[in-house]
């Protein structure tokens, strides 16, 4: 089925550019696992990109540098092969992109939980400016109303959420700011499982900000 | 939309070649001319991302001992020449200033969802899918296709592209997205 949300285009371009910081490279291109149509318009991108490095005019490179990359070739060909690409983790049940930075398939996660409801797991710490988790939510539960003091962007791995009566589900690609205030429901009869990327802080409204801290957290998911 | 000869220098096949017989004949005149057309526009990418003269030509070369290396896993059916180079490029490129991957996809993940059917993109060559978009840029008004070419080039810091992702419509990002469309729409594909 073909996700029916999509990554604005200009994300697209410099995920293809190279220009995205990794956490929201990594739910672009996890959202490229899912979706043909984003990936041919991506692939277009990288093919633009090959376009625009054959147009720019070159830089002056010095006149014995040929000559020591050429003496580098040996050595290259003595160096033991690239490692291969590590195999899919196994038994794949998430995209590879995203699998990848994972140490095993969700069942085994170290999962974090918070409250009986919700259970996290952060990824790429070392990444500043960003906070990227690997959410999932049981069925029935209700999110707190919130809205958001950056940008938060997520992608539906499994299950589902609607907000205000519009369905979000595997493969879709969200994007909240400042403006929207929401109230996510998982409405799905299966857990809830999201990729969920954060710039900055969430802004509870209403009865929720009278929440503790913990909890808190447990609500800055959607 | 007829391909225009003049805009398609930038997929002479021959680089295809050559990439080939560095592949299988380990050809080190084949690798000496690829070397002397692509380095140049690798070293003067990377510079433009910041980087100084001496560091943009150690990693240039590096970049060009990974096309020696790799050569076998050149498929000229699925990217031109040039887009394959820019993309050992841009990988290192984002591996040498910011010290992060580039995520990709794996073509042979079993959980990639498929194309139904052949899309417009996969019944024409990487070649000519090249030589389209070269052509839709020069079609492109100067500004559209300049902020175009810029998102190639830079590289910001994290903080600024959280900045930026935060902005509202109706900046750069919302006149990117015009000139997006139209070149989409000007080599086929969806707008």
């Amino acid at each position: 089925m073909i996700p029916h949300r999509h990554p604005p285009e200009d994300l697209l371009l410099s995920y293809a550019a190279g220009g995205l910081p990794e956490p929201v490279a990594l739910l672009v291109a996890t959202h490229l696992a899912l979706c043909p149509p984003c990936r041919a318009q991506s692939d277009d991108f990288v093919t633009l990109g090959g376009v625009i490095l054959e147009g720019i005019a070159g830089d002056p490179v010095s006149p014995q540098c040929l000559e020591r990359t050429l003496a580098r070739l040996d050595a290259e060909d003595e160096s033991p092969a690239d490692p291969p690409s590590p195999p899919v983790s196994p038994p794949a049940s998430l995209p590879q992109p995203l699998a990848r930075y994972l140490p095993g398939p969700p069942p085994s996660l170290p999962w974090r939980r918070i409250g009986d409801r919700i259970a996290e797991i952060r990824l790429l710490r070392r990444c500043p400016g960003f906070t990227t988790r690997l959410v999932r939510v049981k069925e029935g539960t209700r999110i707190v109303r919130h809205s958001h003091d950056g940008l938060e962007l997520t992608l539906v791995l499994a299950g589902g959420y609607s907000c205000a009566s519009e369905p979000f589900r595997a493969g879709d690609f969200a994007v909240a700011d400042e403006t929207v205030t929401h109230r996510p429901v998982v409405d799905t009869d299966e857990p809830c499982l999201c990729l969920v990327v954060d710039t900055g802080p969430i802004r509870l409204v209403g009865p929720g900000r009278l929440l503790n801290p913990l909890l808190r957290l447990a609500y800055a998911l959607f | 939309m007829a391909a225009d000869p003049s805009s398609g220098a930038g997929t002479d096949p021959s680089w295809s070649d050559l990439l080939a017989a560095v592949a299988e004949k380990r050809d080190r005149d084949a690798f000496s001319r690829l070397f002397l057309h692509f380095g140049p526009r690798v070293k003067s990418y990377l510079r433009r991302q910041g980087m100084g003269n001496a560091e943009a030509e150690e990693l240039m070369q590096e970049v060009m001992l990974t096309v020696w290396r790799r050569a076998g896993q050149f498929d000229s059916a699925k990217a031109s020449a040039s887009t394959w180079i820019f993309t050992i490029a841009r990988n290192r490129r984002v591996d040498a200033l910011r010290r992060e991957r580039v995520p990709q996809i794996d073509p042979n993940d079993p959980l990639l969802v498929p194309q139904s059917g052949p899309s417009a993109d996969e019944r024409i060559d990487a070649a000519e899918r090249s030589r389209r978009l070269a052509a839709a840029m020069t079609e492109l008004p100067a500004d559209q296709a300049d902020l175009v070419r810029r998102s190639y080039f830079e590289d910001k810091s994290h903080s600024a592209i959280a900045a930026e992702l935060r902005l509202p419509l109706g900046t750069v990002k919302s006149r990117l997205r015009l000139a997006v469309r139209r070149l989409r729409a000007l080599i086929g594909g969806k707008p």
